[in-house]
């Protein structure tokens, strides 16, 4: 029989399969601009969304590995343990999981960047070290990576609308939406050590943002 | 009238070669770009660096305006590149 845990990872590698092709989608979309203007933004954008594509990918190894496991009739509610089992399982699992977050938080800065106009190297340079640092930290006190991409996300929903509220468009106000709805499904996972059901609702609730992002992609498509 | 963005001047300076039948003079690429000089300058320069334009020499005096094969793609795809622009506020 199937345990909840495996349940859970299984329908999170579907969902992570889909929020990394959206992602790969706006990345490939953002460096084929960048290939006809030549803007080096075009292609830092790009790469952070690539980068949050690989943390997505990163996510769906590691919850094939815990389903997998599973079957192996290894049990537990806590993710990183259940990569126990074996020394070199837990160091894989323990590196995928440090790279999914260390991705994602890289990918967001580097989103929040490049929408601020931030040119100046010094900032790139501490706030890439802190997001490192960061997932780094969130290894052993989850909620870390939670709080703290749920602040990034948080200031760019701020910046995005606050370009909705300069270019009232339709566009605009998908992409604001989105990120507005993505860190409130990181607002979700910081109460999850109290109740793991929250875990399920915040993926759907990550989904639904993707989703919106890829209404907007679509939209972009269409002009 | 709304203020035309760095992009918007880019793609009507290439409409108004590609609509010269890809290759236009500086003067009359600056009159149908409504451009003054010192900016057709600096926008030439800058379509220049992309591979959008090439210059070539026609005699010791004058000098025509191509557009390029990326020059045509980017007239393709502006309306989506303007649309990216916006929605994300790049």
């Amino acid at each position: 029989m199937i345990s909840q845990l495996a349940q859970v990872a299984y329908v999170g590698c579907i969902f992570e399969l889909i929020m990394a092709f959206i992602l790969l989608l706006i990345s490939f979309n953002s460096y084929s601009i960048y290939k006809v203007i030549n803007e080096n933004k075009y292609k830092w954008f790009a790469l952070s969304f690539f980068s949050i594509a690989l943390a997505f990918v990163s996510k769906l190894i590691m919850n094939f590995m815990i389903y997998t496991n599973e079957f192996r009739e290894v049990v537990s509610t806590v993710v990183i343990s259940a990569f126990q089992n074996t020394s070199a399982t837990y160091y894989l699992g323990y590196l995928v999981f440090f790279s999914s977050r260390i991705l994602m938080l890289v990918g967001l800065t580097g989103i929040f960047l490049i929408i601020t106009n931030s040119k100046e190297k010094k900032n790139w340079i501490l706030l890439l070290y802190l997001a490192i640092l960061t997932a780094y930290a969130s290894t052993k006190i989850s909620y870390i990576f939670n709080i703290t991409a749920a602040v990034i996300l948080g200031l760019i929903f701020l910046r995005f609308y606050q370009n909705y509220i300069n270019k009232p468009k339709k566009g605009a106000l998908g992409v604001a939406l989105a990120f507005f709805t993505i860190c409130l499904s990181y607002i979700t996972f910081i109460f999850v050590s109290f109740d793991y059901s929250l875990f399920i609702a915040g993926e759907i609730i990550q989904l639904m943002g993707y989703l919106i992002l890829l209404v907007v992609y679509l939209s972009i498509l269409r002009k | 009238m709304r203020r035309r963005t760095r992009l918007d001047v880019l793609n009507d300076m290439l409409v108004a070669i590609q609509k010269a039948r890809g290759s236009i003079k500086p003067t009359h690429l600056m009159y149908k770009a409504n451009l003054s000089h010192k900016l057709l300058s600096l926008y030439l320069e800058d379509l220049i660096s992309r591979d959008l334009v090439t210059e070539e020499q026609i005699d010791e005096k004058h000098k025509s305006i191509l557009i390029t094969d990326k020059g045509h793609d980017f007239i393709m795809q502006f309306r989506k590149i303007k649309e990216f622009q916006d929605s994300f506020g790049l």
